[in-house]
């Protein structure tokens, strides 16, 4: 039975956690707050507010499954390097 | 109108922001498949961006929209307050397409702002305008947080400025003559009246504060107006109420409502008579100075309707009715004269079931109201009684008395009789003879009354004794007993020396009706207890009294009925005590009315 590579699958993770990290430190994440009324009124300025409020959210939920994809690769090199290590033992 | 309002500045850096954010997400990219899906949402999040960037970027740019004109905000419109300070301040504004959103509270801020400067009346005169303030203070009441702000901005000042712009213009729909669409307006103001007082009655936990005082500073019919919109408990609501109609009295020509089109005082009246705890403290409060009330108002109907519900003898004790009752019906009485809101019927209305406190239970009252005692109380009878409209009402609402007389069972288990209560009702029902004979009246028209005072004391006592007669094998007896006993107290045994012929034969009709109703209820008692093989039907066939001789003839009839139909178990009727009990109560039923009851009797 041939395991993946614990190396790749942790470089996954951490590239993944690197474009979680963009996601929300990214100017997408905030410019919501540039289009409040403080900034602009009326039906065309709020349905603006409104728009980029949801983008907020649906990137805050694009970062989750990103951090919560690169865990799951974290688990599954845990899981190859015990397998290895298993196996090693046996040849032993 | 919509419009599109911008800060110039501010929509450039909005500009400047959208273009970065999407150039930052057009340079994620990932060939991992687990970031497929986050990279779809960047994917979407990058075309909402540039759906907006382009026009943000055009207005901030050149300050235009080919489709949008600019234009100019009217200062004088409540619903543009805010856009127009901030176009003061150099905002820029378009044609805008669409709803505009729900007003804020920096609308109202910039509101209120304009009331402080004393621009009220000239801001909620439209229907518009008002509708706007409206769901401005409904959804800054909704949000807890706009909310507890809106009590930083809001003070005694402000409250008052609104209310009294709109209770001008109440008064200019109000005033003569009144325009066809006077009622939608005035449902409009009313409307608005409510939203303002829902926002100042705050939840106990985010207090707006204000006190009664509040109410002071208003014009009294603003404070009229408001005052059914706020929540505040009883005696701050009667407090609030004796001030205002205080003011009212001491500037009644100012308040004449013909002139006007608008009673204020009519108007507080009828809300605290919706209002049964406040009412009842509101008339305590102002017991010492009764007058004001027959001052200020000028609807009997409100009048009437505010004492009753203060006094209503469900729920307020016999030392507040007293309170109540006595200052003011003895003021109205001292003060008769067309157009007094407090008439005799009002009284009669008023005092019914509170008419033990004028004879037999004066000292009830005698110990609230310095002075009081029996010889007030028939005065107070005397002049309910002296007028058509007082004896009609108290004939019809007498039965008030018997539902506050009646409250303890007539008889308890053990079948003794509550001689209390027959002593009132004989001592209420005396004072009220008296009472009209010693008015100018009509003989048949005080016959009947005083057969309707009689025939509504039977049938309740009679109702009564039914509902909480004894059980057990002596019921008919106790039953007759009692009955015999309530005749008694009620003295209705014709008495040349004190009373004249009308009056004689009012009380023989009313001790044929007794008469009746003993042997009514004492004969169905027998019936169910298996001692009389009897038909019923035979009683109801019983002229209740209208043809006195008839109906003692049919009584005599019926007692040597009864003496034949008399079954019983053999421990009865072998028994002669037992038998001779029941035959003689039967007997002291019917034949007391026969032998002593009247000379149309036989």
């Amino acid at each position: 039975v041939s395991h993946p590579n614990p190396d790749v699958l942790r470089a996954r993770a951490r590239a993944l956690r690197s474009l979680a990290h963009s996601l929300s430190t990214g100017t997408a994440r905030t410019v919501d707050r540039s289009a409040q009324s403080d900034t602009w009124l009326g039906p065309t300025a709020t349905r603006c507010a409104d728009d980029l409020a949801r983008l907020r959210v649906r990137l805050d939920d694009a970062e989750r499954h990103l951090r919560d994809r690169a865990s799951h690769l974290d688990r599954l090199a845990d899981a190859a390097e015990r397998a290895a290590a298993v196996a090693r033992a046996g040849v032993r | 109108m919509s419009y599109m309002g911008y800060h110039p500045e501010r929509i450039r850096h909005l500009a400047t922001r959208l273009r970065a954010a999407g150039d930052e997400l057009a340079r994620l990219t990932s060939n991992d498949p687990e970031a497929a899906a986050a990279l779809a949402v960047v994917r979407q999040s990058r075309s909402t961006l540039e759906h907006w960037l382009p026009m943000v970027s055009t207005i901030a740019g050149c300050g235009v929209l080919t489709d949008r004109p600019r234009i100019v905000i009217d200062g004088s419109d409540i619903r543009f307050a805010r856009a127009h300070d901030l176009q003061q301040q150099g905002w820029s504004f378009l044609a805008d397409v669409g709803e505009m959103p729900a007003p804020s509270l920096l609308d109202l801020q910039a509101v209120l702002a304009r009331v402080r400067a004393g621009h009220v009346d000239t801001l909620l005169d439209t229907p518009e305008e008002r509708a706007w303030l409206r769901s401005a203070l409904a959804a800054v009441a909704a949000d807890p947080t706009q909310r507890a702000n809106l009590a930083e901005l809001l003070d005694d000042d402000e409250i008052a400025a609104l209310a009294d712009g709109l209770a001008r213009h109440w008064l200019d729909v109000m005033r003569p003559p009144v325009a066809a669409d006077a009622g939608p307006r005035l449902d409009d103001l009313t409307a608005t009246f409510a939203s303002l007082g829902r926002v100042i009655s705050a939840p106990p936990d985010r207090p707006i504060t204000w006190a009664p005082t509040l109410f002071d500073s208003l014009i009294v019919d603003a404070a009229v107006l408001l005052l059914p919109y706020v929540s505040v408990g009883a005696s701050a609501r009667a407090e609030i109420a004796e001030r205002t109609i205080a003011r009212i009295d001491e500037q009644f020509d100012r308040y004449r409502p013909h002139a006007r089109g608008f009673d204020p005082a009519a108007a507080l009246l009828e809300h605290l008579a919706t209002r049964p705890e406040a009412a009842t403290l509101f008339l305590l409060g102002i017991a010492d100075q009764p007058a004001i009330v027959a001052d200020s108002s000028t609807d009997p109907d409100v009048v009437r309707r505010l004492m009753e519900t203060a006094t209503d003898p469900g729920r307020v004790s016999v030392e507040d009715a007293g309170r109540i009752l006595v200052p003011f019906l003895e003021a109205a009485m001292r003060y008769d004269y067309y157009g007094n809101p407090i008439m005799p019927s009002t009284a009669a209305a008023l005092l019914a079931p509170w008419l033990r406190q004028l004879g037999p239970r004066a000292h009830e009252w005698a110990a609230v109201v310095d002075g009081f005692n029996p010889t007030r109380g028939t005065s107070l009878l005397r002049w309910m009684l002296d007028n058509q409209l007082g004896r009609d009402t108290l004939q019809a609402s007498f039965d008030r008395l018997l539902q506050t007389t009646l409250i303890e069972p007539l008889l308890d288990e053990r079948g003794r009789l509550a001689e209390a209560v027959l002593d009132d009702l004989a001592g209420v029902y005396w004072q009220v003879a008296e009472a009209l004979r010693s008015v100018e009246v009509a003989a048949e028209r005080g016959r009947e009354v005083i057969h309707a005072i009689a025939s509504t004391i039977v049938d309740a006592l009679v109702g009564s004794a039914k509902a909480t007669g004894p059980t057990g094998i002596v019921v008919g007896v106790v039953v007759g007993e009692a009955l015999r006993r309530i005749t008694d107290a009620l003295g209705l045994r014709p008495d040349a020396d004190r009373l004249d012929d009308d009056l004689d034969l009012a009380n023989d009709v009313a001790a044929a009706r007794i008469a009746v109703a003993a042997a009514q209820i004492a004969v169905a008692s027998l019936i169910d207890q298996g001692l009389l093989r009897w038909d019923l039907s035979r009683l109801d066939r019983l002229d209740h009294g209208v043809d006195v001789k008839a109906t003692f003839a049919a009584l005599d009839r019926l007692r040597d009925d009864l003496r034949d139909d008399l079954v019983a178990p053999p421990w009865i009727t072998d028994d002669d005590t037992w038998r001779d009990a029941i035959v003689n109560a039967l007997g002291t039923i019917t034949g007391r009315f026969i032998n002593e009851g009247s000379g149309y009797g036989r």
